[in-house]
């Protein structure tokens, strides 16, 4: 009796922990086979679909997958649930809403495409790399269509959309219409150490400025652990972190060139003399503001149309002062550029979309109306913010919940809102700080913008099935240069190691074939 | 008693290196609190503040001025008290049926148990389980596949192992089943054991942040832990958020200790007899 009773309860416990394994192999393998692709079919469904739903006026059911700070930006689950009735209500549509937390968004997407749960709307950081593999992999469908022919979206062709191709489609749309990160410079620290900002500076004024910081008081120059950053020096000597077209349109290899090699030298002189943040490489985007805003640092790089939100932190956190923006490094042989992370996001639809029109009708609303771009960046009246005295006041719970007013996506959005003749003002923003802002960031678009140069998947194999790596693998290199556990002539050592493991040179010979 | 000059020098040397480590856990604690309750000019000024000054509570009325965080602490709380009495049901039950030499196959299902310590599927995989399950979206994906721990189970195993088999026998004479020399007999004398692992699991499943992330979309169902730490991070983007220092995150990590820090007086008694207890016998 006691055997057969252990044993049952045995068999039970560890049934139960091991319950998962079982169904995992099945699973793949159906999963897998249902994304593996049909884009044709799914197309044809899809607008089958959705003619029958605009024809019944039914809510259009759709998955938006947004990170929780696109709701409506309060965290506060009732603020975002009022978001998404506005949101269900002016595009006739039912949304099962996934919300994984910002720094974690690429994570979840990424598990839950692998996984055959795609959401039908989808909005990938770091678009330019990621929308083309999406592509490739069969999670995401062409809207050439779109791009190209719908009126709606006319604005878009305004922008080099080719980073989000693959073949000959196009299978994103880009988010803002511009953003470019730039230096900004406390005020009050450049009176303080006497340092001369101008629009663009040498590398050596750089250097030679942010040695005036005592740095027994301040960081002289913040920046955060995102290595890709690291472009907007690159970009100074003239070098790209990529492969990139020549003048006569004939692909190399942008690591391997003097270039690259000077401008590593010069980011690892900011880093050895303690100008640039010693703990960079922990620091996140929020760490390098929290670090301006207070005063602990002079500079750092950030959005250009973060110029309000620099301002309203600053005084948040008792230390108000104005800011400077200096808009480009200038290298020894006049090479300069920001950042240029024009179409960082961008919005995907899912193969699997039983509701195509439906989905665009939505990134329509939302991205390039008006009104959309007032909800995706202000919230809901009455619920984020409230108009006191004919100005927007935001509500002191949402406050509580992370909440603030989204000049910033306001400004950089396709939707032109014309925030002078909105009707009412903004809380502790002046008009003229909005003109400004608004100025630097079309300074930074026309004048200085930087380059942005991505090969579109499937003009070769080993290309797309190493592009990953090739990033990765140049992050990774980079880091050790500057933090000093490699010297440049042993890290260039182990990438011809790495560049001959890629096959990188049959690499460039397949992109220079077509 | 006379103590050697070599024995003293001993002495002291140990109690400065116990000093030193209490000190080490301690001081930052203490810098955490502090800053929790320092204002924002102080916090965004010094970072992290040692010596208080002006303490006020700013910090934790912005955590809980918003209704979000009373649903999230009682959904965490909800999670942590089911997905810890599940596990030590579970836990109890199984390592007790393998702690039975007589049990048939136990070497197989004992190996089958340390093989998962071993082989990880991965976060793929793993989310397929669950969705196959029909637990995307749900609570039950935050309880039933993490209900078991294996290093617990073997904990606990070991533990009832070391047990006299005398008792169990006088109990099987006396017509006892084995369900009920469970509960009367080894539970109660295995009170140690049972709160230590009771910790393990409850600040386990209060911390868990990952399984939250992959398998609950809505926000309506988030944890506390995913609420805070999104309000921790909110400047991270590109848009405009509001700015977080660190008084209001401090304040965010006092929130989160204090449950567990609640529970473990109350069960601190048993708690290193227990771990001692489990891993005498392997």
């Amino acid at each position: 009796m006691k055997k057969t009773l252990a044993s049952v309860l045995a068999v039970a416990a560890v049934a139960a922990s091991l319950a998962g394994c079982s169904s995992s192999t099945s699973s793949t393998a159906s999963s897998s086979t249902a994304s593996a692709g049909s884009t044709a079919s799914s197309q044809a469904a899809s607008s089958a679909v959705s003619d029958a739903s605009q024809e019944s006026a039914e809510p259009a059911e759709l998955s938006l997958c947004m990170s929780q700070i696109r709701w409506g930006i309060s965290v506060d689950d009732n603020h975002m649930q009022q978001w998404v009735a506005e949101l269900e209500k002016a595009t006739n549509t039912k949304i099962e809403m996934i919300a994984p937390t910002h720094n974690d968004y690429m994570e979840k997407l990424n598990v839950l495409l692998a996984s055959g749960d795609i959401p039908d709307i989808m909005i990938p950081q770091q678009a330019w790399d990621y929308v083309g593999q999406f592509a490739v992999r069969g999670y995401i469908q062409p809207l050439t269509q779109y791009v190209e022919n719908d009126e709606r979206f006319a604005v878009v062709k305004s922008f080099d959309n080719s980073i989000y191709q693959s073949g000959d489609d196009i299978y994103g749309i880009p988010v803002n219409s511009g953003n470019n990160k730039i230096f900004w410079f406390r005020n009050d620290m450049i009176e303080k150490y006497g340092l001369e900002i101008k629009e663009t500076m040498t590398t050596d004024e750089f250097i030679t400025e942010l040695k005036k910081v005592d740095q027994s008081e301040a960081i002289p120059f913040s920046f955060p652990k995102h290595i890709v950053n690291f472009q907007i020096f690159y970009n100074a000597f003239g070098a790209y972190g990529g492969i990139l077209p020549d003048e006569n349109g004939v692909y190399y290899d942008g690591i391997q060139t003097q270039e690259m090699k000077d401008a590593f030298a010069f980011i690892k002189t900011l880093y050895d003399e303690g100008l640039m943040d010693a703990e960079f490489i922990t620091n996140e985007n929020s760490n390098m503001r929290e670090k301006i805003y207070a005063g602990t640092a002079v500079s750092d790089v950030d959005y250009t149309s973060r110029y309000i939100n620099y301002l309203q932190s600053a005084s948040s956190v008792g230390a108000p002062t104005d800011f400077t923006p200096m808009y480009s490094l200038v290298g020894p042989n006049g090479d300069l550029g920001t950042l240029n992370e024009s179409g960082n996001e961008a919005v995907c639809v899912s193969v699997d979309c039983e509701n195509v029109d439906a989905a665009m009708n939505l990134v329509h609303y939302l991205f390039f109306t008006e009104e959309g771009r007032m909800l995706y960046t202000l919230g809901v009246e009455g619920v984020h913010y409230d108009i006191v005295d004919n100005v927007l006041t935001p509500r002191e719970d949402a406050v509580a919940a992370g909440y603030a007013v989204g000049l910033s996506d306001l400004i950089s959005g396709w939707a032109a809102v014309d925030i002078q003749s909105l009707g009412f003002q903004f809380a502790d923003t002046e008009t003229a700080q909005i003109d400004k802002n608004i100025e630097i960031t079309n300074k930074a678009n026309v004048s200085y913008v930087g380059p942005l140069i991505k090969i579109p998947m499937g003009k070769s194999t080993l290309y797309d099935e190493n592009v990953a790596t090739y990033n990765s693998n140049l992050y990774e290199m980079a880091t050790k240069i500057v933090l000093g556990s490699q010297t440049i002539d042993e890290a260039y050592a182990d990438y011809e190691q790495f560049w001959k493991s890629i096959q990188g040179d049959k690499m460039l010979e397949e992109l220079n074939a077509q | 008693m006379q103590v050697s000059k070599s024995r003293r020098v001993f002495l002291i040397v140990n109690a400065i290196f116990m000093l030193l480590v209490c000190l080490a856990i301690v001081l930052p604690l203490w810098m955490v609190v502090i800053t929790s309750l320092s204002s924002n000019e102080v916090a965004a000024a010094e970072g992290f503040v040692f010596i208080p000054k002006g303490l006020e509570w700013t910090s934790y009325q912005a955590v809980f001025s918003s209704s979000g965080y009373t649903g999230a602490f009682i959904r965490s709380i909800g999670v942590t008290v089911s997905a810890t009495a599940l596990s030590m049901a579970l836990t109890t039950t199984m390592a007790y049926a393998l702690a039975q030499r007589e049990l048939a196959f136990r070497k197989f299902f004992m190996n089958a148990v340390l093989l998962t310590m071993v082989v990880d599927g991965g976060i793929i995989p793993f989310y397929m389980v669950v969705k196959q399950l029909g637990m995307i979206d749900t609570y039950a994906s935050l309880i039933i596949p993490m209900a078991i721990t294996t290093y617990n189970l073997i904990l606990m195993r070991n533990f009832f192992q070391s047990l006299p088999e005398s008792l169990m026998e006088s109990a099987r004479l006396d017509g006892c089943s084995e369900i009920g020399i469970l509960c009367r007999i080894v539970l109660p004398i295995s009170v140690p054991i049972l709160a230590a692992i009771l910790l393990f699991y409850a600040v386990g499943h209060w911390n868990r942040y990952f399984e939250v992330i992959m398998f609950i979309n809505s926000s309506k169902k988030y944890t506390l832990q995913v609420l805070l730490r999104q309000l921790i991070f909110q400047s991270e983007g590109d848009g405009t958020y509001s700015v977080q220092v660190n008084n209001f995150k401090m304040a965010v990590m006092v929130i989160t200790m204090l449950p567990i820090l609640a529970l473990y007086p109350f069960i601190q008694k048993y708690f290193i007899s227990g771990l001692m207890l489990g891993s005498v016998k392997g």
